[in-house]
């Protein structure tokens, strides 16, 4: 019975699981429960303020790349229809676990929102949409079309899933070709303004699955050519200078939106050309900062790095390991962390307990998931060979 | 992860503003700001200047304002929003001028509409009303309803252009601020597109979601208090402080070389 459990151990490491895709998922996690507290000026260390992309690139390519990994594996194994029916079944975990989110985040959302109720805010604001009609914010949010401001990642995520098993066989036979495919849906999407709307009406997606697929689909398709991933990471001084330069160039552009005096070097010509800089459209700019950044982090932490298995990293490694709930939990964490520094304190050590605090609480949820999943993974073996000895 | 650092911006843009305008603060005007109502330069400081409508007191003509908000009316009696304070305000700042000035505003109300949907009635109303000035708060609606970042900032070009057109100045003032409200609807990127459009088509932006910003955060005015006299405290508050700041950036703003120096303007000052 040990056997069993360690020969599918044993396939899962030879699948060789890099470790480099839990760490940095975790970490883009971590950023995002961070970034999601406006009150929290630790937010300040987080990857969007020293260049152009940020944890929700990081989050989608890696998505990306792992969901090609597992679902590939069982395409090879097990054929197409099993891997249709295990992303669908993935598909329903989020979308049940975007309405249980979305629930809990109304509560939340009700007790902050009676400063609605003030004629100062009420003149102005209304008696905020999402209480006024609430049949329709109910069945628009069932639709994913009504969406909390912070839930937006979740609802890209589903969608993107969604289209996966179509992309599933062509991907593994063509992955260039419907890479090339996904970069013409991008552009295209970007020329004539595609995106999915919103309501109350008239609102598009914060993140347009038009062109975020890209990252998606480009993740997938470097997991499913080792040969190009390998060429794309070698070391190359020409490349590693471009990219440093290119983290240079973001790390100026972000700095000056902070000191006017850094932007009022930019010649008025360049920055007609640069902006506006669209995260809801993932900007090129983004995107090029985004594989600048990757390359030059893979060159720094390769494969095998060894504080990898160390102690520092595995709380991050756990909570890339469960991302969907660790993502969901961050955001009702980072609304309630935004509620205790509004309405409880706002002082610095307030805010550091607070970011301390929810990261803990990530990291013990991705603890208590990990071994609850592996003890039973254990239990159903047990069962299984037990009932064998039986007959 | 949402947003462009909204505050950097602000804070940029506040800097650059205030290194413009330090030759001209100071003087203008001759009423002072209520002390609870004030705010460091480093929130609102006075734009480059308001070329056309100093032209037009030049030739003579009254300071005619039109106040474009996507606000409802105040129902309410008793209560009374910046838009019907800013005629008064004005009239006290601007009346220790060399040569009378009048001053007339009219609001076009426009409740609960994006930016997109407010260009054509501004237009219409610049048409027909002739205003030297226009004061457009925008952003709300669109805030609220997260419509596409860049179409508002298309409109809010658009807008500002039709009035330029029509040989009028603009101001644009971005939204209310509170903690709450703040929570719920995420105004940064709304804001930092106004801003950093006020910044690189010389437009003057009032900030009005950072002036309300430092009072929560200096603690001069608490929206948390659930009480209807509390309430009600806290719109007097906003509005008489919103109508004061508005003008007195306003006076400022119009060509020092049409106002007279400071010493008279005070000892005239508090006549009506």
């Amino acid at each position: 019975m040990r056997d069993v459990t360690a020969a599918e151990r044993g396939a899962e490491t030879a699948a060789a699981r890099d470790l480099r895709l839990d760490f940095f998922r975790g970490l883009a996690l971590w950023f995002i429960f961070v970034n999601h507290i406006p009150a929290n000026q630790i937010s300040w260390l987080t990857p969007r303020n020293f260049g152009l992309s940020d944890a929700t690139e990081i989050f989608v390519f890696i998505s990306g790349y792992t969901a090609a990994l597992v679902y590939g594996r069982t395409l090879d194994r097990q054929g197409m229809p099993m891997a249709a029916a295990q992303v669908l079944h993935r598909c329903w975990t989020l979308y049940a676990t975007y309405i249980i989110l979305f629930f809990a985040f109304t509560a939340q959302i009700a007790y902050t929102a009676r400063a609605f109720d003030s004629p100062l805010f009420a003149e102005e604001m209304g008696i905020a949409g999402y209480f006024q009609d609430p049949v329709t914010a109910l069945t628009q949010a069932l639709l994913l079309k009504f969406r909390p401001a912070n839930l937006d990642v979740l609802p890209l995520y589903i969608v993107l899933l969604l289209a996966f098993p179509l992309l599933l066989p062509a991907l593994r036979r063509r992955p260039l070709a419907v890479l090339a495919g996904s970069a013409a849906v991008y552009l295209a999407a970007r020329h004539w303004g595609w995106n999915l709307p919103t309501h109350p009406g008239g609102g598009v997606w914060y993140f347009n699955p038009f062109t975020w697929q890209l990252l998606f689909v480009a993740g997938a398709a470097l997991q499913f050519r080792p040969d190009l991933r390998a060429v794309l990471t070698r070391f190359r001084l020409p490349v590693m200078v471009a990219a440093g330069a290119i983290l240079l160039a973001g790390l100026y552009l972000t700095l000056s939106w902070k000191f006017a005096p850094l932007h009022a070097l930019i010649p008025d010509a360049v920055t007609e050309i640069l902006y506006p800089i669209s995260k809801t459209d993932l900007d090129p700019l983004r995107l090029l900062h985004f594989f600048a950044l990757a390359y030059v982090v893979l060159r720094l932490v390769p494969a095998g790095a060894s504080w990898l298995n160390g102690s520092l990293a595995a709380p991050v490694l756990d909570c890339g390991r469960q991302s969907l709930q660790v993502f969901c939990l961050g955001v009702l964490l980072s609304f309630a962390g935004q509620t205790v520094l509004v309405h409880v304190s706002g002082s610095l050590s307030a805010q550091f307990l607070v970011t301390v605090l929810g990261i803990a609480t990530m990291v013990l949820l991705a603890r208590f998931l990990g071994w609850y999943q592996s003890a039973e993974r254990a239990r159903r073996h047990r069962v299984a060979a037990s009932r064998n000895v039986g007959a | 992860m949402r947003g462009r650092g909204f505050r950097r911006l602000l804070t940029a843009t506040a800097i650059a503003l205030a290194a413009l305008a330090l030759p001209i603060s100071g003087h203008a005007s001759s009423v002072a700001v209520d002390p609870a109502c004030s705010v460091p330069d480093t929130v609102l400081a006075p734009g480059e200047g308001l070329p056309r409508v100093s032209a037009q007191l030049a030739a003579g003509r009254p300071l005619s304002v039109l106040i474009v908000h996507s606000a409802k009316q105040a129902s309410k009696p008793g209560i009374v929003g910046y838009p019907a304070r800013l005629e008064e305000e004005l009239k006290r700042r601007l009346s220790g001028r060399a040569q009378r000035t009048t001053v007339r505003t009219t609001v076009l109300s426009l409740p609960g509409e994006p930016a997109p949907a407010m260009v054509a009635p501004l237009a219409q109303a610049v048409d027909d009303q002739r205003p030297a000035l226009v004061v457009w708060q925008t952003g709300t609606a669109d805030a609220m309803r997260n419509l596409d970042p860049e179409g508002f900032g298309t409109a809010l070009e658009a807008g500002i252009a039709e009035v330029h057109r029509r040989g009028a100045d603009i101001v644009i003032m971005d939204m209310q601020y509170s903690m709450h409200t703040a929570q719920l609807i995420d105004f940064a990127p709304y804001v930092s597109y106004m801003s950093w459009l006020a910044q690189s088509s010389d437009v003057f932006h009032f900030p009005r979601y950072d002036i309300m910003r430092h009072w929560v955060e200096d603690g001069r005015v608490d929206f948390a208090d659930e009480g209807d006299e509390a309430k009600r405290r806290s719109y007097d508050f906003v509005h008489r402080c919103i109508g004061q700041l508005l003008a007195e950036s306003i006076a400022t703003m119009i060509a020092p070389s049409a106002a007279i120096p400071p010493a008279i303007a005070r000892s005239n000052g508090t006549s009506p």
